[in-house]
């Protein structure tokens, strides 16, 4: 049985159509993205499914639950992380864990909790002593008291720093090694692609994509991106006429071409450079991203 | 019941740790007693309008009517004893003095002159109030006359013989607007920056339900409000020894429904408005007026007619008035039937209509 069914779902702010018409399922301990720009529609379809709104149709089973009759009974087995990480002013880490805890039926300790977000030394520091990090880091704590089957992580990593986004990936994978469905969106590519088993690209309200990250960028775009030296430079039209090839573009003796078969390309090149007389250097290959895969799909990038 | 504890536990040391809180919720209320008390002192006074009639026409009843007038705290108006009882009655005046015949011989003969003071009997405490003063002032105008205490001997009319204070008249409308700002600025504030800060949300995706929250917010802050109380009422007898003469259950009861009630006013405030600021500028704006025109720091008597007729309207009048009564007065809660079901009423409407505006966000 799959965690998540979404079928048809809609939801409209006035005018605008903040979620229009998606469907997708969430397999049962697999990490999936929500990946889209901001105002894409994916913290609205992220609280849809947490019970937070009402959808104005269309229907969400979550772990066979319906998410309009039974809210009480999927808050039990849910843990939800929201953008907004801020809590009571006045009450330590440890406290505001335990506090938490005790709204859930079912909960884990909060030391080991503690120790899993790597929070154990701030356990009696107040909330609004902490780092932008550390308080993400109490909110997917919280996310996690009641031992959920499945977490909602929206935006985990928005706003820090690169060290503190590697500790709240850490943190991801291990709930994949604790055996936990995760839904998590992010309009960080390098993020869905290094966490996610599944991604759904969302733009406008709706998902534009579907699928494993390489299936993605197969799909969308296949084609990766070699750029070398040539010394001294040779004529454009020799470059294209190296194997595979599909375009190419030169500018102080950097040439950057593009291919569907990079291994074949990269030997043509080194041939090509042989052949002709000249040195080939600095030679970097870079694959399509997600990224690619949105401004191949929407004509622009998820990021200005 | 345990997540119940938790939260309230919780609540009760979020509010502990903070210290603007604790301020307005012990330290204010206390310098204000003190600052009142020290003003006023334990037998000083608001200014009190007193009628004196003088029927003896001697030569130390004018001298006592001259010492009279010449105190700040009273304003005195003399003429004809119907004429002044009248306005006694009209609320004109606070007390009516009237020098006996005979006052001037029985001084000669070494014995006490004999005076009459009358009160208005339906605002007793004020009655107490101006008794106590006008016969210490009388006392004292006599050891300055003749160097005996005992010269004027006043009997009271109309009134039991409680000897009261300005600072018994005081504390419990501190304790009443105490509660008042405690319900209007505190819980429901609190509130507006749940939800402001998006706290509010977080626990809607908890299974916790929204009554069990609400209701151990509550409690917690009722139990503040009973120990605002006791905090208030043992400053007070300790510094100014007032007379506590209700009874401690009863008084619990009024504190917890006037506490009630105004958190319910809150509450709607609360819902009411969007953002925390202008909460907290409506509950200020609503808080301070009845502070000031609901008679808790001085008598309705003293006020202009029509302000203490606006005070009437004022919830916080109730409230301190049934505490004054009770604890002061020594008088049970059917006795304050009427201040309660006003408090009663105001709650339960503000409470209904704040339970069907609220909003998570």
């Amino acid at each position: 049985m799959p965690s998540i069914v979404v079928k048809d779902l809609k939801k409209s702010y006035g005018e605008i159509r903040a979620v229009d018409d998606i469907s997708f399922e969430v397999e049962d301990r697999e990490i999936f993205g929500i990946l889209g720009p901001n105002g894409a529609g994916k913290t609205t379809t992220l609280e849809m499914i947490e019970t937070l709104r009402e959808p104005d149709s269309g229907e969400i089973l979550v772990n066979g639950m319906h998410a309009r009759k039974d809210a009480r009974s999927i808050k039990e087995i849910v843990g939800v992380q929201l953008q907004t990480t801020v809590f009571f002013d006045n009450l330590t880490v440890w406290e505001t864990i335990d506090l938490f805890a005790s709204f859930y039926h079912n909960h884990i300790d909060t030391d080991s909790l503690l120790e899993l977000v790597g929070l154990k030394e701030k356990a009696g520091a107040m909330l609004d002593e902490l780092s932008g990090g550390q308080h993400k880091r109490v909110s997917i704590a919280l996310a996690l008291v009641n031992d959920p089957l499945i977490v909602f992580l929206d935006e985990p990593t928005t706003g820090l720093d690169p060290q503190a986004r590697r500790n709240v990936w850490d943190i991801v994978r291990q709930l994949r090694d604790r055996k936990k469905t995760v839904v998590i969106t992010s309009h960080y590519i390098e993020e869905a692609e290094y966490l996610c088993d599944r991604v759904a690209v969302m733009d406008h309200g709706s998902i534009i994509a579907l699928g494993t990250p390489d299936e993605l960028i197969n799909e969308y775009s296949s084609e990766s991106n070699i750029s070398f030296r040539l010394d001294p430079p040779l004529d454009e039209h020799i470059v294209s006429q190296i194997t595979g090839v599909t375009s190419v573009r030169e500018s102080n003796g950097v040439y950057t071409v593009t291919t569907e078969t990079p291994q074949e390309t990269l030997i043509g090149i080194f041939t090509a450079a042989y052949e002709n007389k000249t040195i080939a250097d600095d030679v970097s290959m870079k694959r399509a991203t997600l990224e690619d895969v949105f401004l191949k799909i929407t004509g622009r990038r998820m990021r200005e | 019941m345990k997540q119940f504890l938790k939260f309230t536990g919780a609540s009760l040391k979020m509010t502990y740790r903070e210290r603007i809180a604790i301020f307005w919720m012990f330290l204010y209320p206390l310098l204000l007693m003190l600052l009142l008390g020290a003003i006023f002192g334990r037998s000083g006074q608001a200014n009190i309008n007193l009628g004196v009639v003088d029927l003896d026409r001697s030569p130390i009843t004018s001298g006592v009517m001259g010492a009279l007038k010449s105190i700040k705290a009273f304003t005195v108006q003399t003429g004809n004893e119907n004429k002044l009882k009248n306005d006694l009655k009209n609320g004109k005046l606070n007390a009516v003095l009237v020098l006996n015949n005979g006052f001037y011989d029985s001084v000669k003969s070494g014995k006490p002159g004999s005076a009459t003071i009358f009160v208005d009997q339906s605002s007793q405490t004020v009655a107490d109030i101006t008794y106590s003063a006008v016969s210490q002032v009388l006392n004292k105008i006599a050891q300055g006359m003749a160097q005996t205490p005992t010269l004027i001997e006043v009997q009271k009319k109309s009134v039991t013989s409680n000897e009261l204070s300005y600072v018994d008249y005081v504390v419990p409308g501190i304790l009443a607007m105490t509660l008042m700002t405690s319900g209007l600025l505190g819980l429901s504030l609190e509130f507006v920056n749940y939800r402001e800060k998006g706290i509010l949300r977080r626990i809607k995706v908890s299974p916790l339900p929204l009554s069990r929250f609400l209701g151990s917010e509550l409690v917690a802050a009722l139990i503040m409000a009973i120990i605002q109380a006791v905090v208030l009422l043992s400053v007070g007898k300790l510094v100014f020894k007032i007379h506590i003469r209700g009874n401690y259950l009863y008084m619990a009861a009024l504190v917890i429904i006037g506490a009630a009630a105004f958190l319910a006013a809150g509450f709607l405030i609360a819902s009411l408005t969007k953002s925390f600021k202008t909460a907290q500028m409506a509950s200020n704006a609503i808080a301070f007026p009845l502070m000031f025109l609901s008679g808790v720091f001085f008598p309705l008597s003293i006020l202009p007619n029509f302000l203490a007729t606006v005070a009437k309207l004022l919830p916080l009048y109730y409230l301190g008035h049934a505490l004054r009564e009770v604890m002061i007065q020594g008088k049970d809660l059917w006795a304050v039937r009427f201040d309660i079901l006003v408090l009663i009423g105001m709650g339960l409407i503000c409470f209904l209509v704040s339970i069907k505006l609220f909003r998570w966000e």
